[in-house]
């Protein structure tokens, strides 16, 4: 897996347009979260440290929160399913889909059906999804996939949309007004034909059984109110205790996301439609996933990677991400959320390389509305990463586990005693321009004279 | 008064004017320097790395040599940073250690922001010039200091200190991140070394200081290869020279 990523980054590294996209869009989003605290920036840290406070709280309660929720939604006519793994958590949503006859699906936007990869599954099933994101539906005309978490498309400009659009739907048009409103017009029909829709999930309230949505464009809507049957798709950690909870929530989560103060739309979704009510899902579903969540809150800091509310200023503001891209991540989750993130729910094999594609510039834990501490989780998870216990004789050598830990065996042990310290440094400046010479022929720091020279020891 | 001077091993191995320079500038604020004796290294590239036990056997032998309970003060942010914030991560479960930590964590202190607390006289006998000041991650976002630099420069009457557009940007060191992933850790350089290399031209920008050693020689064996050649120098270095 780490080969895949060295690959893409060499790729991304490589197209000055996909970068010239990045920097622009990101630089947007990172001064747009800006302004946005201008109005609270005294009291910015009072509520990161609120809002930090209160998922975590969640969190620690999360089983007696999860029961309440499950028991309020039943109340209300919302049935809950939970999925252990993501294949489980497509499985359920395949047979509710064909208990109602349902074949043709419109979906808003959600991570979760990223992660679980419900898309291909279904379509593998033969059922027709349609995104109704303008992101999202761009990315499925495109037979791409998202390469950030709330702008999905933002590795493409307005001219590549153009293109593709002219291509696929035959639309010719160049400004922003008029590609949106020709998707618009197209989805349109679409929503109204649509057997089911799906939608993700910002908040479940547990006191009331009440699913939160957020969105600017009013597919969410859309989705989950035309169609006969609506499915909501969460993991688990997305429950909060009260009502109240979601104010504060919500406003860090529009400030950081798009740097607006509210959003567009906020939907809250309690029950099904009633007797008396003239239009909503008759049947509403919600798929709980689990996907080794439940590992991770058993460790105090790991855990705290659960915290997250998916506003992705993170990666706004991450000079990795910037200069890579979301796609070279080949996750689900990119930028350094998913980077915590990954490795722990999809596993260390395919993506504990992650963890060391960081510079702990820690410019993302500047900005996280609930102060994650991203850069301490990465460091845990490289130190877990370090144990050679699992591996293979095999593994061992050719990862280069084995010869990164004797080398900082080797570093200790001259490091920790101030007269071999010395010693070593006699030699070094006895020899001087051995140093940049031992550099370019040592095999890992020639990693380092591929791009750079080294400095002659003074 | 009496103070530590930790001469961090980067500044021991690679460029031993940093510490000279970071001593003599405490001096003449009046002040006695010790140069610590069986400082090493704090640690960092291993506790970066993932390898905490190898980290831990270099940091114990820093817990072991302060005798004094003078101030610390080190030509580095990030290591500065590393024995402020990150020995209790390192040490949180050793109890015979973590006191020793805690009572080390009291008494360390950035060079720039311990020089300026002096009130240093800020005569400026050098030449007109026009500097670039990096500012590390390390002293942006952990010792939240890198100010301290800005207006150490912004006193002295004949630098005037320019701004990049992205400044509070990594520059993509990052210890072992800068070998195991050599090629975004150059085009982070390169980010840098772009903007850079406009003031150059536009504004005739002629040196790039900052606090942090590590960042600064990333940057310049960049620009070395590109063929960039602008001086650099550690902030110590380049206010010694100038007072
Ligand atoms: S980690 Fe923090 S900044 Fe990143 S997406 Fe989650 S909440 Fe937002």
């Amino acid at each position: 897996m780490e080969k895949t990523f060295t690959k893409n980054v060499k790729q991304a590294l490589n197209n000055p347009v996909l970068r010239a996209n990045y920097r622009k869009a990101l630089d947007a989003l990172a001064e747009k979260r800006k302004t946005a605290f201008a109005d609270i920036s005294l009291e910015l840290p009072a509520r990161r440290e609120a809002a930090y406070a209160l998922r975590l709280n969640s969190l620690h309660k999360l089983p007696e929160l999860l029961s309440q929720l499950e028991q309020k939604l039943n109340e209300n006519g919302i049935h809950v399913h939970w999925a252990q793994t993501p294949q489980e958590a497509n499985q359920i949503a395949e047979s509710i889909l064909r208990q109602n006859n349902a074949k043709k699906i419109i979906k808003g936007k959600s991570m979760i059906t990223e992660e679980i990869r419900l898309n291909d599954y279904l379509e593998e099933h033969g059922f027709n999804v349609i995104e109704s994101d303008l992101g999202e539906f761009i990315v499925q005309l495109a037979g791409e996939k998202p390469a950030h978490i709330v702008a999905p498309i933002i590795y493409k400009n307005k001219e590549q949309v153009a293109k593709l659009f002219a291509e696929k739907l035959n639309f010719h048009g160049s400004s922003a007004e008029e590609l949106t409103h020709a998707a618009r017009q197209f989805l349109r029909k679409e929503f109204y034909s649509a057997d089911a829709g799906l939608s993700g999930v910002n908040f479940a309230v547990a006191q009331t059984g009440t699913l939160c949505l957020v969105e600017n464009e009013g597919n969410g809507r859309f989705c989950t109110t035309i169609p006969p049957l609506h499915i909501a798709f969460m993991s688990l950690e997305k429950v909060v205790e009260k009502f109240s909870d979601v104010p504060l929530l919500y406003s860090m989560l529009c400030r950081s996301a798009s740097g607006q103060k509210i959003t567009v739309y906020f939907n809250m979704i309690s029950k099904p439609r009633q007797k008396d009510e003239k239009d909503g899902p008759q049947h509403v579903h919600l798929i709980i996933l689990d996907n080794n969540r439940s590992t991770i809150l058993s460790d105090p800091l790991l855990r705290k990677t659960l915290l997250c509310i998916r506003c992705g200023a993170c990666m706004n503001n991450c000079p990795v991400y910037t200069n890579i891209g979301g796609h070279a991540y080949d996750a689900a989750i990119p930028g350094p959320i998913g980077k915590i993130l990954m490795p722990q729910i999809a596993g260390m094999e395919k993506y504990g390389h992650l963890a060391t594609a960081s510079s702990l510039c820690a410019a993302c834990v500047e900005v996280c509305p609930v102060k994650i501490p991203i850069t301490d989780i990465l460091l845990k998870l490289r130190a877990q990463a370090t144990s050679l216990k699992n591996l293979s004789f095999k593994q061992r050598l050719y990862s280069g586990k084995l010869a990164e830990k004797i080398a900082f065996m080797l570093w200790a042990y001259i490091f920790s005693s101030p007269l071999r310290y010395k010693l070593f440094l006699k030699m070094l400046h006895a020899f001087p321009a051995l140093i940049p010479l031992k550099v370019r022929f040592t095999p890992m720091l020639r990693q380092w004279t591929k791009t750079r020279d080294f400095p002659m020891p003074r | 008064m009496n103070v530590y001077l930790y001469a961090t091993c980067l500044s021991d191995m690679l460029n031993r004017q940093i510490q000279k320079s970071a001593k003599t500038l405490l001096e003449k604020a009046g002040l006695k320097v010790h140069v610590l004796a069986g400082a090493t290294c704090c640690g960092q590239p291993a506790y970066n790395a993932g390898h905490r036990s190898a980290a831990k056997k270099v940091a114990m032998q820093q817990l072991s040599i302060f005798k004094e309970d003078w101030p610390i003060i080190l030509p580095s942010a990030s290591c500065a940073a590393m024995m402020k914030y990150h020995y209790t991560k390192l040490f949180e479960d050793e109890k015979d250690t973590f006191e020793q930590v805690l009572k080390l964590k009291r008494k360390v202190y950035e060079w720039s922001a311990f020089y300026q607390s002096l009130s240093p006289a800020l005569i400026d006998k050098g030449a007109a010039i026009k500097v670039f000041c990096h500012p590390s991650c390390h002293g942006i976002r952990e010792m939240q200091q890198h100010q301290v630099a800005f207006s150490l420069l912004d006193s002295l009457e004949h630098v005037q200190l320019l701004h990049l557009p992205h400044e509070h940007e990594c520059c993509g060191f990052g210890g072992t991140f800068s070998i195991k992933h050599s090629s975004i850790s150059t085009a982070m350089a390169d980010r840098k070394i772009d903007e850079l290399s406009k003031l150059i031209t536009s504004h005739g920008l002629s040196r790039l200081v900052g606090a942090d050693y590590s960042c600064l020689m990333h940057l310049q064996g960049r620009m070395q290869r590109l063929g960039i050649n602008i001086e650099v120098q550690h902030l110590a270095c380049f206010l010694e020279q100038r007072l």
